[in-house]
Protein backbone atom coordinates (compact mmCIF):
# COMPACT_ATOMS: atom_id res chain seq x y z
CA UNK A 1 0.00 0.00 0.00
CA UNK A 2 1.99 2.82 1.12
CA UNK A 3 2.76 5.41 -1.49
CA UNK A 4 5.13 8.43 -1.05
CA UNK A 5 1.85 10.62 -0.53
CA UNK A 6 1.59 8.49 2.57
CA UNK A 7 3.28 9.87 5.37
CA UNK A 8 2.66 10.01 9.23
CA UNK A 9 2.64 12.65 12.06
CA UNK A 10 2.66 12.88 15.53
CA UNK A 11 1.65 15.88 16.62
CA UNK A 12 -1.35 18.24 19.17
CA UNK A 13 -4.93 19.38 17.31
CA UNK A 14 -4.78 22.82 18.32
CA UNK A 15 -7.89 23.26 16.74
CA UNK A 16 -10.74 22.66 13.90
CA UNK A 17 -13.37 23.92 11.88
CA UNK A 18 -16.55 22.36 10.57
CA UNK A 19 -16.46 21.78 6.99
CA UNK A 20 -19.87 20.17 4.90
CA UNK A 21 -22.40 18.21 6.73
CA UNK A 22 -20.14 15.51 8.61
CA UNK A 23 -15.91 16.89 8.23
CA UNK A 24 -13.77 18.67 9.85
CA UNK A 25 -10.78 20.97 9.01
CA UNK A 26 -8.29 20.27 11.53
CA UNK A 27 -5.17 22.14 12.40
CA UNK A 28 -2.15 20.25 13.92
CA UNK A 29 1.11 21.10 15.56
CA UNK A 30 3.76 18.64 14.79
CA UNK A 31 7.35 18.79 15.69
CA UNK A 32 8.49 17.82 12.03
CA UNK A 33 6.09 19.29 10.02
CA UNK A 34 5.35 22.21 11.85
CA UNK A 35 1.68 23.70 11.91
CA UNK A 36 -0.73 22.60 9.16
CA UNK A 37 -4.23 21.60 8.26
CA UNK A 38 -5.26 19.00 7.26
CA UNK A 39 -9.30 17.43 6.26
CA UNK A 40 -11.00 14.86 8.35
CA UNK A 41 -13.66 13.23 7.02
CA UNK A 42 -17.15 11.89 8.37
CA UNK A 43 -15.41 13.49 11.52
CA UNK A 44 -18.44 14.58 13.13
CA UNK A 45 -20.36 11.71 13.04
CA UNK A 46 -21.03 9.76 15.89
CA UNK A 47 -19.14 6.54 16.43
CA UNK A 48 -16.60 7.92 13.70
CA UNK A 49 -13.18 6.41 14.47
CA UNK A 50 -11.12 9.86 13.82
CA UNK A 51 -14.20 11.86 15.98
CA UNK A 52 -12.25 11.69 19.21
CA UNK A 53 -8.48 11.70 17.90
CA UNK A 54 -9.03 15.18 15.92
CA UNK A 55 -10.84 16.88 18.64
CA UNK A 56 -8.96 19.73 20.28
CA UNK A 57 -6.26 19.22 23.07
CA UNK A 58 -5.68 15.91 21.67
CA UNK A 59 -1.97 14.35 21.38
CA UNK A 60 -2.36 11.82 18.50
CA UNK A 61 -0.76 9.75 15.62
CA UNK A 62 -2.20 11.07 12.38
CA UNK A 63 -1.85 9.19 8.84
CA UNK A 64 -2.07 11.52 6.80
CA UNK A 65 -2.30 11.45 2.30
CA UNK A 66 -0.83 14.28 0.62
CA UNK A 67 -3.35 15.97 -1.66
CA UNK A 68 -2.99 19.21 -3.90
CA UNK A 69 -5.48 21.25 -1.80
CA UNK A 70 -5.69 20.20 1.93
CA UNK A 71 -4.11 16.62 2.72
CA UNK A 72 -6.24 14.35 4.62
CA UNK A 73 -6.09 12.53 7.64
CA UNK A 74 -6.95 9.19 6.92
CA UNK A 75 -6.70 7.67 10.34
CA UNK A 76 -5.35 8.45 13.82
CA UNK A 77 -4.34 6.93 17.14
CA UNK A 78 -4.88 8.76 20.35
CA UNK A 79 -1.64 9.25 22.61
CA UNK A 80 -2.81 11.42 24.82
CA UNK A 81 -6.20 12.57 25.28
CA UNK A 82 -5.70 14.79 28.35
CA UNK A 83 -8.88 13.16 30.32
CA UNK A 84 -7.96 15.09 33.79
CA UNK A 85 -7.32 18.55 31.63
CA UNK A 86 -10.48 18.01 30.02
CA UNK A 87 -12.54 16.85 33.15
CA UNK A 88 -12.09 20.21 34.31
CA UNK A 89 -13.41 23.30 33.51
CA UNK A 90 -10.22 25.99 34.71
CA UNK A 91 -7.65 23.32 33.34
CA UNK A 92 -9.63 23.00 29.99
CA UNK A 93 -9.53 26.68 29.72
CA UNK A 94 -5.95 26.76 30.26
CA UNK A 95 -5.18 24.04 27.43
CA UNK A 96 -6.93 26.25 24.77
CA UNK A 97 -5.18 29.34 25.96
CA UNK A 98 -1.88 27.57 25.68
CA UNK A 99 -3.38 26.19 22.42
CA UNK A 100 -3.90 29.37 21.08
CA UNK A 101 -1.08 31.15 21.78
CA UNK A 102 1.01 28.24 20.23
CA UNK A 103 -1.40 29.06 17.17
CA UNK A 104 -1.35 32.66 16.93
CA UNK A 105 2.82 32.61 17.05
CA UNK A 106 2.93 29.81 14.36
CA UNK A 107 2.79 29.83 10.67
CA UNK A 108 2.20 27.01 8.66
CA UNK A 109 4.91 24.72 7.39
CA UNK A 110 7.04 25.69 9.74
CA UNK A 111 9.03 23.15 12.24
CA UNK A 112 9.83 24.13 15.78
CA UNK A 113 10.00 21.04 17.73
CA UNK A 114 11.44 22.80 20.80
CA UNK A 115 8.15 24.73 20.87
CA UNK A 116 5.87 21.49 20.04
CA UNK A 117 7.99 19.96 22.87
CA UNK A 118 7.33 22.79 25.06
CA UNK A 119 3.63 22.76 24.45
CA UNK A 120 3.27 18.56 25.05
CA UNK A 121 5.20 19.24 28.26
CA UNK A 122 2.80 22.01 29.22
CA UNK A 123 -0.26 20.25 28.39
CA UNK A 124 1.40 16.92 30.46
CA UNK A 125 1.56 19.05 33.42
CA UNK A 126 -1.54 20.46 33.46
CA UNK A 127 -3.55 17.26 33.10
CA UNK A 128 -1.39 15.68 35.92
CA UNK A 129 -0.97 18.58 38.23
CA UNK A 130 -3.28 21.30 37.25
CA UNK A 131 -3.38 25.06 36.77
CA UNK A 132 -2.38 28.18 38.86
CA UNK A 133 -1.03 31.53 37.40
CA UNK A 134 2.78 30.03 37.70
CA UNK A 135 2.04 28.02 35.01
CA UNK A 136 0.51 30.58 32.66
CA UNK A 137 3.00 33.08 33.07
CA UNK A 138 5.61 30.69 32.49
CA UNK A 139 4.44 29.15 29.66
CA UNK A 140 3.77 32.71 28.15
CA UNK A 141 7.47 33.92 29.01
CA UNK A 142 9.21 30.64 27.61
CA UNK A 143 6.24 30.66 24.40
CA UNK A 144 8.42 33.71 23.64
CA UNK A 145 11.89 32.12 24.11
CA UNK A 146 10.99 29.39 21.80
CA UNK A 147 9.79 32.16 18.89
CA UNK A 148 12.92 34.30 19.22
CA UNK A 149 11.75 36.63 21.78
CA UNK A 150 13.07 35.94 24.48
CA UNK A 151 13.10 38.61 26.82
CA UNK A 152 16.22 40.18 27.68
CA UNK A 153 16.94 40.26 31.16
CA UNK A 154 20.67 40.23 32.10
CA UNK A 155 21.23 43.71 31.79
CA UNK A 156 19.91 47.13 30.40
CA UNK A 157 18.58 46.62 26.72
CA UNK A 158 19.49 50.19 26.33
CA UNK A 159 22.74 51.09 27.77
CA UNK A 160 24.15 47.89 28.52
CA UNK A 161 24.65 48.80 32.63
CA UNK A 162 24.15 45.83 34.80
CA UNK A 163 21.20 46.29 36.70
CA UNK A 164 21.05 47.16 40.02
CA UNK A 165 18.49 45.24 43.06
CA UNK A 166 16.23 49.01 42.31
CA UNK A 167 13.21 49.19 40.92
CA UNK A 168 14.08 48.76 37.62
CA UNK A 169 12.06 48.55 34.07
CA UNK A 170 10.52 46.68 31.47
CA UNK A 171 9.89 47.30 27.81
CA UNK A 172 8.16 45.04 25.62
CA UNK A 173 9.03 47.09 22.61
CA UNK A 174 12.49 47.31 23.60
CA UNK A 175 12.56 43.15 24.48
CA UNK A 176 14.06 43.58 27.95
CA UNK A 177 14.56 45.38 30.59
CA UNK A 178 15.63 48.73 31.57
CA UNK A 179 17.76 50.64 33.65
CA UNK A 180 15.82 53.53 35.88
CA UNK A 181 18.02 56.26 33.65
CA UNK A 182 17.01 54.72 29.86
CA UNK A 183 13.40 54.17 31.30
CA UNK A 184 12.73 57.66 31.47
CA UNK A 185 13.22 58.27 27.75
CA UNK A 186 11.21 54.66 27.13
CA UNK A 187 7.25 55.34 26.17
CA UNK A 188 6.51 51.56 26.95
CA UNK A 189 8.82 51.28 30.23
CA UNK A 190 6.76 50.27 33.21
CA UNK A 191 8.07 49.45 36.21
CA UNK A 192 9.75 46.06 36.85
CA UNK A 193 9.91 45.07 40.73
CA UNK A 194 13.47 43.40 42.22
CA UNK A 195 11.36 40.39 42.71
CA UNK A 196 9.50 40.17 39.39
CA UNK A 197 12.96 40.60 37.82
CA UNK A 198 14.23 37.44 40.32
CA UNK A 199 11.52 35.66 39.29
CA UNK A 200 11.70 35.85 35.31
CA UNK A 201 15.51 35.35 35.45
CA UNK A 202 14.75 32.36 37.71
CA UNK A 203 12.10 30.79 34.99
CA UNK A 204 14.23 31.28 31.97
CA UNK A 205 16.21 28.95 33.56
CA UNK A 206 14.27 26.25 35.11
CA UNK A 207 11.71 23.58 34.18
CA UNK A 208 7.94 23.87 34.49
CA UNK A 209 7.69 21.87 37.65
CA UNK A 210 10.11 23.88 39.32
CA UNK A 211 8.93 27.02 38.22
CA UNK A 212 5.36 26.53 39.20
CA UNK A 213 6.97 26.06 43.17
CA UNK A 214 7.79 29.57 43.45
CA UNK A 215 5.83 30.50 45.91
CA UNK A 216 4.68 34.58 45.50
CA UNK A 217 2.00 37.43 46.89
CA UNK A 218 -1.11 38.29 45.04
CA UNK A 219 0.73 41.95 44.10
CA UNK A 220 3.83 40.04 42.04
CA UNK A 221 1.53 37.72 40.23
CA UNK A 222 -0.48 40.95 39.09
CA UNK A 223 2.91 42.74 38.15
CA UNK A 224 3.82 39.25 36.44
CA UNK A 225 0.85 39.00 34.79
CA UNK A 226 1.00 42.20 33.40
CA UNK A 227 4.20 42.28 32.18
CA UNK A 228 3.71 38.82 30.43
CA UNK A 229 0.48 39.33 28.36
CA UNK A 230 2.05 42.98 27.32
CA UNK A 231 4.81 41.13 26.08
CA UNK A 232 2.85 38.46 24.38
CA UNK A 233 0.41 41.51 23.06
CA UNK A 234 3.46 43.37 21.65
CA UNK A 235 5.34 40.29 19.88
CA UNK A 236 2.42 38.50 18.43
CA UNK A 237 0.57 42.30 17.27
CA UNK A 238 -2.99 40.83 18.37
CA UNK A 239 -4.75 40.19 21.45
CA UNK A 240 -5.36 36.12 22.32
CA UNK A 241 -9.48 35.59 22.77
CA UNK A 242 -9.45 33.06 25.23
CA UNK A 243 -7.23 35.68 27.75
CA UNK A 244 -10.71 37.39 28.20
CA UNK A 245 -12.60 33.91 29.43
CA UNK A 246 -9.90 32.87 31.69
CA UNK A 247 -10.32 36.64 33.54
CA UNK A 248 -13.84 36.23 33.32
CA UNK A 249 -13.71 32.55 34.63
CA UNK A 250 -11.58 33.54 37.65
CA UNK A 251 -13.81 36.54 38.37
CA UNK A 252 -17.05 34.72 38.66
CA UNK A 253 -15.09 31.37 40.16
CA UNK A 254 -14.34 34.25 43.01
CA UNK A 255 -17.63 35.21 43.27
CA UNK A 256 -19.39 32.16 43.59
CA UNK A 257 -16.35 30.65 45.48
CA UNK A 258 -16.80 27.08 43.24
CA UNK A 259 -14.00 24.48 43.50
CA UNK A 260 -12.66 25.90 39.93
CA UNK A 261 -11.50 28.80 42.11
CA UNK A 262 -9.56 26.36 44.04
CA UNK A 263 -7.07 25.96 41.41
CA UNK A 264 -6.12 29.37 41.67
CA UNK A 265 -4.01 30.23 44.79
CA UNK A 266 -3.70 34.31 44.33
CA UNK A 267 -7.65 34.24 45.04
CA UNK A 268 -7.31 32.78 48.33
CA UNK A 269 -4.42 35.21 49.08
CA UNK A 270 -6.72 38.08 48.16
CA UNK A 271 -9.40 36.68 50.16
CA UNK B 1 -16.99 38.76 -19.51
CA UNK B 2 -18.82 35.76 -17.98
CA UNK B 3 -19.64 32.35 -19.66
CA UNK B 4 -22.18 32.16 -17.28
CA UNK B 5 -25.80 33.62 -17.09
CA UNK B 6 -26.78 36.34 -14.75
CA UNK B 7 -29.51 34.48 -13.44
CA UNK B 8 -27.59 31.11 -12.61
CA UNK B 9 -24.31 33.08 -11.34
CA UNK B 10 -26.54 34.59 -9.13
CA UNK B 11 -27.69 31.46 -7.45
CA UNK B 12 -24.69 29.80 -7.74
CA UNK B 13 -23.26 32.60 -5.16
CA UNK B 14 -26.25 32.53 -3.25
CA UNK B 15 -26.25 28.63 -2.52
CA UNK B 16 -22.77 29.24 -2.27
CA UNK B 17 -22.71 31.23 1.39
CA UNK B 18 -24.80 28.05 2.69
CA UNK B 19 -23.02 26.23 5.50
CA UNK B 20 -21.16 23.17 3.84
CA UNK B 21 -21.57 24.44 0.21
CA UNK B 22 -18.77 24.84 -2.00
CA UNK B 23 -18.63 26.51 -5.46
CA UNK B 24 -18.96 23.22 -6.93
CA UNK B 25 -21.55 21.83 -5.13
CA UNK B 26 -23.41 25.04 -5.59
CA UNK B 27 -23.15 25.14 -9.13
CA UNK B 28 -24.35 21.21 -9.29
CA UNK B 29 -27.57 22.06 -7.35
CA UNK B 30 -27.80 25.17 -9.61
CA UNK B 31 -28.07 23.32 -12.77
CA UNK B 32 -30.34 20.65 -11.02
CA UNK B 33 -32.47 23.32 -9.64
CA UNK B 34 -32.67 24.69 -13.43
CA UNK B 35 -33.65 21.31 -14.72
CA UNK B 36 -36.57 20.75 -11.71
CA UNK B 37 -40.15 20.79 -12.78
CA UNK B 38 -41.55 24.53 -11.74
CA UNK B 39 -44.10 23.30 -9.17
CA UNK B 40 -41.06 22.18 -7.52
CA UNK B 41 -39.34 25.45 -7.89
CA UNK B 42 -42.15 27.25 -6.63
CA UNK B 43 -42.91 25.31 -3.53
CA UNK B 44 -39.04 25.59 -2.58
CA UNK B 45 -39.14 29.84 -3.43
CA UNK B 46 -42.51 29.50 -1.21
CA UNK B 47 -40.95 28.08 1.47
CA UNK B 48 -37.80 30.20 1.43
CA UNK B 49 -40.20 33.01 1.66
CA UNK B 50 -41.82 32.06 4.61
CA UNK B 51 -39.27 31.05 6.81
CA UNK B 52 -37.92 34.20 8.10
CA UNK B 53 -41.74 35.68 8.02
CA UNK B 54 -43.08 33.57 9.99
CA UNK B 55 -40.95 31.60 11.91
CA UNK B 56 -40.08 33.31 15.61
CA UNK B 57 -37.79 32.57 18.34
CA UNK B 58 -40.03 30.82 21.87
CA UNK B 59 -39.39 33.68 24.76
CA UNK B 60 -39.36 30.69 27.37
CA UNK B 61 -36.80 28.01 25.18
CA UNK B 62 -35.38 29.84 22.25
CA UNK B 63 -36.14 27.24 20.32
CA UNK B 64 -37.17 28.25 16.58
CA UNK B 65 -40.98 27.94 16.64
CA UNK B 66 -43.98 28.60 14.40
CA UNK B 67 -45.60 30.62 17.54
CA UNK B 68 -44.50 31.92 20.88
CA UNK B 69 -44.06 30.04 23.19
CA UNK B 70 -43.84 27.14 20.77
CA UNK B 71 -45.63 24.24 20.78
CA UNK B 72 -43.28 22.18 23.11
CA UNK B 73 -43.47 24.98 25.54
CA UNK B 74 -46.93 25.53 25.46
CA UNK B 75 -48.03 21.64 26.19
CA UNK B 76 -49.34 20.86 29.51
CA UNK B 77 -48.74 17.64 29.49
CA UNK B 78 -44.53 18.70 29.30
CA UNK B 79 -42.86 17.58 32.53
CA UNK B 80 -42.05 21.42 33.88
CA UNK B 81 -39.47 20.54 36.43
CA UNK B 82 -37.17 19.12 34.19
CA UNK B 83 -35.26 21.41 31.52
CA UNK B 84 -32.53 19.72 28.50
CA UNK B 85 -29.80 22.12 27.35
CA UNK B 86 -28.91 22.30 23.75
CA UNK B 87 -26.78 23.81 21.33
CA UNK B 88 -28.81 24.39 18.43
CA UNK B 89 -32.79 24.10 17.74
CA UNK B 90 -31.89 20.93 15.06
CA UNK B 91 -30.27 18.84 18.07
CA UNK B 92 -34.24 18.55 19.69
CA UNK B 93 -35.72 16.77 16.72
CA UNK B 94 -33.47 13.81 17.17
CA UNK B 95 -33.73 13.89 21.03
CA UNK B 96 -37.98 13.92 20.43
CA UNK B 97 -37.87 11.05 18.48
CA UNK B 98 -36.16 8.91 21.10
CA UNK B 99 -39.47 9.00 23.16
CA UNK B 100 -37.49 9.85 26.11
CA UNK B 101 -37.23 13.02 27.40
CA UNK B 102 -40.61 14.72 28.24
CA UNK B 103 -39.39 18.20 29.88
CA UNK B 104 -38.63 21.26 28.25
CA UNK B 105 -35.86 22.11 26.61
CA UNK B 106 -33.35 25.32 26.26
CA UNK B 107 -31.59 26.22 23.18
CA UNK B 108 -27.93 27.98 23.70
CA UNK B 109 -28.15 28.94 20.07
CA UNK B 110 -23.97 27.96 20.16
CA UNK B 111 -21.31 26.79 22.74
CA UNK B 112 -18.82 28.62 24.69
CA UNK B 113 -15.72 28.79 22.30
CA UNK B 114 -13.22 30.96 24.21
CA UNK B 115 -10.52 30.72 21.33
CA UNK B 116 -13.03 32.76 18.79
CA UNK B 117 -13.78 35.04 21.33
CA UNK B 118 -17.86 33.38 21.81
CA UNK B 119 -18.40 34.06 25.78
CA UNK B 120 -21.78 33.16 27.94
CA UNK B 121 -23.03 36.48 27.03
CA UNK B 122 -22.56 35.57 22.84
CA UNK B 123 -25.09 32.77 23.34
CA UNK B 124 -28.50 32.35 25.11
CA UNK B 125 -26.86 31.41 28.63
CA UNK B 126 -27.99 34.55 30.80
CA UNK B 127 -31.94 33.77 29.56
CA UNK B 128 -31.72 30.42 31.38
CA UNK B 129 -31.35 31.32 35.07
CA UNK B 130 -34.74 33.19 35.65
CA UNK B 131 -36.50 29.98 34.24
CA UNK B 132 -34.49 28.09 36.93
CA UNK B 133 -34.77 30.63 39.94
CA UNK B 134 -38.88 29.83 39.49
CA UNK B 135 -38.26 26.82 41.89
CA UNK B 136 -40.41 25.00 39.20
CA UNK B 137 -37.10 23.27 37.75
CA UNK B 138 -35.44 20.41 39.70
CA UNK B 139 -33.40 18.79 37.20
CA UNK B 140 -31.36 20.33 34.17
CA UNK B 141 -29.62 17.70 31.72
CA UNK B 142 -26.99 18.91 29.66
CA UNK B 143 -27.05 17.60 26.21
CA UNK B 144 -24.60 19.99 24.62
CA UNK B 145 -21.66 18.15 21.74
CA UNK B 146 -19.20 16.09 23.60
CA UNK B 147 -16.22 18.15 21.83
CA UNK B 148 -14.09 20.48 24.03
CA UNK B 149 -15.96 23.39 23.39
CA UNK B 150 -19.74 21.54 24.24
CA UNK B 151 -18.10 19.92 27.16
CA UNK B 152 -16.67 23.69 28.23
CA UNK B 153 -20.26 24.77 27.58
CA UNK B 154 -21.44 21.87 29.74
CA UNK B 155 -19.37 22.19 32.79
CA UNK B 156 -19.60 26.32 32.78
CA UNK B 157 -23.17 25.95 33.15
CA UNK B 158 -22.90 23.39 35.57
CA UNK B 159 -21.47 26.07 37.81
CA UNK B 160 -24.12 28.51 37.35
CA UNK B 161 -26.75 25.69 38.08
CA UNK B 162 -25.47 23.53 40.98
CA UNK B 163 -25.55 26.63 43.73
CA UNK B 164 -29.73 26.80 43.11
CA UNK B 165 -29.78 23.20 44.48
CA UNK B 166 -30.68 22.10 40.90
CA UNK B 167 -29.71 18.45 39.81
CA UNK B 168 -27.45 19.13 37.41
CA UNK B 169 -26.86 15.27 34.57
CA UNK B 170 -25.27 15.19 31.48
CA UNK B 171 -25.88 12.75 28.61
CA UNK B 172 -23.61 9.69 29.33
CA UNK B 173 -20.46 9.37 26.96
CA UNK B 174 -21.22 5.53 26.04
CA UNK B 175 -19.99 3.36 23.38
CA UNK B 176 -22.05 3.94 19.66
CA UNK B 177 -23.99 1.17 19.61
CA UNK B 178 -22.56 -1.09 16.72
CA UNK B 179 -19.15 0.00 17.83
CA UNK B 180 -16.13 -2.69 19.33
CA UNK B 181 -14.55 -2.14 22.19
CA UNK B 182 -11.29 -3.07 20.48
CA UNK B 183 -11.63 0.02 18.21
CA UNK B 184 -12.82 2.50 21.30
CA UNK B 185 -10.61 5.55 22.19
CA UNK B 186 -9.31 5.72 25.36
CA UNK B 187 -11.84 9.12 26.18
CA UNK B 188 -14.90 7.23 25.03
CA UNK B 189 -14.41 3.55 26.65
CA UNK B 190 -13.42 5.99 30.03
CA UNK B 191 -16.28 8.01 29.73
CA UNK B 192 -18.52 4.56 29.00
CA UNK B 193 -16.97 2.83 32.35
CA UNK B 194 -17.81 5.91 34.49
CA UNK B 195 -21.29 5.99 33.04
CA UNK B 196 -21.91 2.23 33.27
CA UNK B 197 -25.42 0.79 34.73
CA UNK B 198 -26.68 -1.92 36.37
CA UNK B 199 -27.60 -4.70 34.14
ZN1 LIG C 1 20.21 51.79 30.67
ZN1 LIG D 1 -40.35 26.93 23.79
Amino acid sequence: MGSSRDYQAEGIVLRHSVIGERDKIVTLFTPDEGKFSAVARGARRPGSSLGPSVEMLTYGRFQCVRRRALDLITQATILDSFSNLKADLWRMSCGLYACELVDSSTVDGAPNRPLFEFLLEALMEIDRVGCDDNVLRFFELRLLEHIGFRPSLGCCVSCGSSLRPVENSLSATMGGALCPDCARSCPDAKALSVSALKVLRFWLGCRLDVARRVKMGTALSCELEEHGYRFVRNVLQRDIKSRAWLVRLRSEALLTSTSEASTIPRWFEAE
Amino acid sequence: MSITAEPIARLVQALGKLPGMGPKSAQRLAYHLLLSPDAEIEELAASLLSLKGSLVFCSQCFNVADSDPCSICADPQRDRTVICIVERPSDIPPLERTGKLDGLYHVLHGCLRPARGIGPDDIRIRELLPRLRSGEVKEVILATNPTVEGETTAMYIRQLVEPLGIKVTKLARGLPYGAELEYADEMTLGQAINSRQEF
